[in-house]
């Protein structure tokens, strides 16, 4: 394919105004031509401040205007959204988490393999300098027998949502876990393969988790710890232990700390790419992932990311949510006093 | 409050501090809520829970009135501090109005509102009761309620509002900010200076105690309007309450001095920050820049012709005090903080806050004493890894 790749942006929330359309901006063989949201004066507005041709309410009003699409709808559009733009023939890169279960995201995988139309999945960390060199590390050997994990990622909760649709179970699917832990769970298992068992516990009420703990075993043998929270803050890092090395990634910016094993020496710092001249922040993480979609729709070969990737990551997730049990917050633990 | 299937209160300000504590203890007893936000990205403490979110803002009163419909319980505890005197005031005052308006319109039953012991003026070393008058005084906030609370109490009278009015005090515990995580912020990054030997009184009271007054007065059959201060079982010194934080926190930072003390410090402060202070520092730090600037013509001159007519032993006590001109004490472990005026006022107050009232007409007890409070504000903040250095 010589021609530009045509992209529609399926949903105008924060994160395509934010994270999208500025890629957009950067992008090689491809542009936006339009922008899709149910919300006509909010699509409107960021297609005049993004020079965006067209902005439309259903993107099947303009069906002949883009290639493929990228969808960053609530979670519960997902499956059937991306359904259709598949069958319709379009290529679709669709924010994380892929879908809220299994079954969603087998039925979503199997209609681009009907429709012979690729879709990728936006967990763009593993685009991260760090995380790669993570996976090399652990796929290679360097590290050891891993014996041992503890990942914590969190912070109090600032993504400027413009709706409540995170916050509701039905259209989120979950709270931190399927959100956060998309991406942390995704890397964990990209890392150092596929989990065994899980024990799980959430502080949902009823709602929607905010803070939860995972209790892993992996196929490989080795345990850990994961913790992830949206009210309070947190180490942000994952740290690995080998039989052979120690290493703490952060999840956030390319930074690495290496331990051998019997000593108290360590190797730190920020990881640089001979080929670029500015680290890698999140724009330029962003701007990657779009990249490569497009040249990968270009080339017909498969993305960095295809849906089936995510797979490990959703059914761990479901598993987690089977498996629930109560988490109670020390502060929770105090008794009602009134009469 | 009752748990019935028609029941549904509504909670301003559910993503801050006390909202969010009430929210919980109401969602535990089986309370349909409403919880009403201007911000949904503070909604994850809060969305734990199966309750509906609504944005409304108090800047925006159409969407506080809104928010209201079909409500059975009114619980406002929001409000805006952005503005100067008047602004704060205006938009407090007519969001509020149009809450209570709607409020009015949906038949609540009752209609709780969290203001403040503020409302009483400036600190003093007259004790605070209900019947203390209300004093004038330029601060943003404390007019904004006065103003607030004149406002609901005019709807009781006129129109039948089923009000009650709460008056916390110094509320800390969980997700605290001005007396809990800024107080652990203060102590882990600064000395901090307390007045009056820290003997001041501290009327604190941990936020169940506040939630646990809200719920009392959700069951008043039929509020009366009144006012009820809200405080811990017994009022504590400011040194005891830093003193909380400080053992929590492994730490010795808080330094209570005497008047004489509290101005030493003040110099000093200003000494820090005086110009020739910060100038010393700077070239102190700067020898390489000190020798260029003596070696500019005018200097140099000067230098040498020093170094001809005076005699050695004169030009080797210069030269000792030059260099000791520039040997800068050490640094601080830790920079001295000083209240602001406001506060400086509040920890050397002496008044301690009567909550006779709200015991006996609503049979309050306040479960938790400092040590009680501070157990579980310390385990939340090791959990929030506030703690660590």
């Amino acid at each position: 394919m010589s021609r530009q790749i045509r992209l529609a942006m399926i949903g105008c929330g924060a994160v395509a105004e934010q994270a999208h359309l500025p890629a957009g901006r950067l992008l090689h063989n491809g542009c936006f031509t339009l922008l899709v949201d149910t919300n006509e004066s909010r699509a409107a507005a960021l297609a005049r401040s993004f020079g965006i041709d067209r902005s439309v309410r259903d993107w099947r009003k303009a069906a002949d205007c883009f290639d493929a699409a990228l969808v960053a709808l609530p979670h519960h559009l997902h499956e059937p959204v991306c359904c259709e733009l598949l069958a319709a023939g379009k290529h679709v890169l669709v924010e994380k988490p892929l879908a809220r279960s299994v079954r969603e995201a087998e039925a979503m995988i199997a209609a681009a393999n009907r429709s012979g139309t690729m879709l990728a999945v936006g967990l763009m960390r593993r685009f991260g300098w760090a995380p790669l060199v993570v996976r090399r590390l652990a796929v290679s050997g360097a590290l050891g027998t891993i014996e041992s994990f503890d990942f914590q990622e969190g912070g109090i909760y600032d993504w400027p949502v413009a709706s409540d649709f995170f916050f509701r179970r039905e259209t989120a699917g979950g709270g931190v876990l399927i959100d956060t832990g998309a991406h942390t769970l995704d890397l964990l298992l990209w890392w150092l393969g596929d989990y065994a068992e899980v024990e799980y516990a959430d502080d949902s009420a009823g709602g929607v988790e905010a803070d939860c703990c995972l209790n892993l075993s992996l196929q490989s043998g080795a345990q850990g710890v994961v913790e992830l929270s949206r009210i309070r803050g947190m180490r942000n890092t994952a740290i690995i232990r080998g039989r052979c090395l120690t290493i703490e990634v952060h999840l956030h910016v390319n930074r690495l700390r290496v331990r051998a094993t019997g000593t108290d020496i360590d190797l730190t710092g920020e990881l640089v790419r001979e080929t670029h001249s500015s680290p890698q922040y999140y724009p330029q993480l962003v701007a990657e992932q779009l990249q490569q979609w497009v040249d990968a729709i270009r080339a017909g070969c498969e993305p960095h990311v295809p849906a089936p990737a995510a797979l490990p990551s959703i059914r761990l997730i479901e598993q987690c949510y089977a498996r629930r049990q109560q988490l109670m917050h020390p502060w929770m633990a105090a008794p009602a006093i009134t009469r | 409050m009752t748990a019935g299937p028609r029941d549904l209160a509504l909670i301003t300000g559910a993503t801050g501090f006390i909202g969010g504590r009430i929210v919980e203890l109401l969602a535990a007893r089986g309370v349909r809520l409403r919880a009403v936000t201007s911000d949904f990205r503070h909604c994850s403490r809060i969305a734990r829970f199966p309750l509906q979110l609504v944005k409304a803002d108090l800047r925006d009163p159409v969407s506080f009135a809104l928010s209201a419909a079909g409500c059975t319980a009114v619980v406002h505890a929001a409000h805006r501090f952005d503005g100067d005197k008047a602004e704060q005031t205006s938009v407090n005052v007519s969001g509020t109005r149009a809450l209570a308006e709607a409020a009015l319109t949906a038949g609540v039953r009752n209609f709780v509102h969290l203001s403040s012991v503020a409302v009483y003026g400036p600190p003093g070393d007259r004790d605070i009761s209900e019947g203390s008058p209300v004093v004038r005084c330029p601060d943003a906030y404390t007019s904004a309620k006065q103003a607030v609370e004149e406002t609901l109490t005019e709807l009781h009278r006129t129109r039948g509002l089923p009000l009650t009015i709460l008056q916390p005090t110094i509320v800390y515990g969980p997700f605290g900010g001005a007396w809990t995580t800024r107080l652990i912020a203060q102590i882990k990054n600064h000395r901090f200076i307390l007045p009056c030997r820290g003997e001041g009184v501290c009327n604190a009271v941990y936020v169940d105690d506040v939630a646990a007054a809200v719920m009392l007065a959700l069951s008043v059959p039929a509020p009366r309007g009144q006012r009820y201060l809200v405080s811990g079982p017994a009022p504590v010194t400011w040194r005891e309450f830093y003193g909380a934080y400080e053992q929590m926190m492994d730490r010795s930072t808080v330094a209570p001095v005497d008047d004489a003390g509290y101005r030493e410090e003040e110099r000093q402060l200003r000494l820090a920050h005086s110009w020739s202070r910060q100038m010393r520092s700077f070239l102190g730090r700067r020898p390489a820049l000190r020798n260029r600037f003596l070696d500019l013509p005018p200097q140099r001159w000067l230098l040498r012709c020093a170094r001809a007519v005076l005699p050695a032993s004169l030009q080797s006590t210069i030269a000792r005090r030059y260099a000791q001109l520039w040997q800068l004490p050490p640094e601080p472990p830790l920079p001295a903080l000083l209240p602001d005026p406001g506060n400086h006022a509040l920890f050397s107050a002496r008044q301690r806050v009567q909550i006779d009232r709200i015991r006996n007409e609503l049979g309050y007890a306040p479960a938790y004493d400092l040590a009680a409070g501070m157990k579980l504000t310390a385990a939340w903040a090791r959990w929030a890894h506030l703690l660590e250095t």
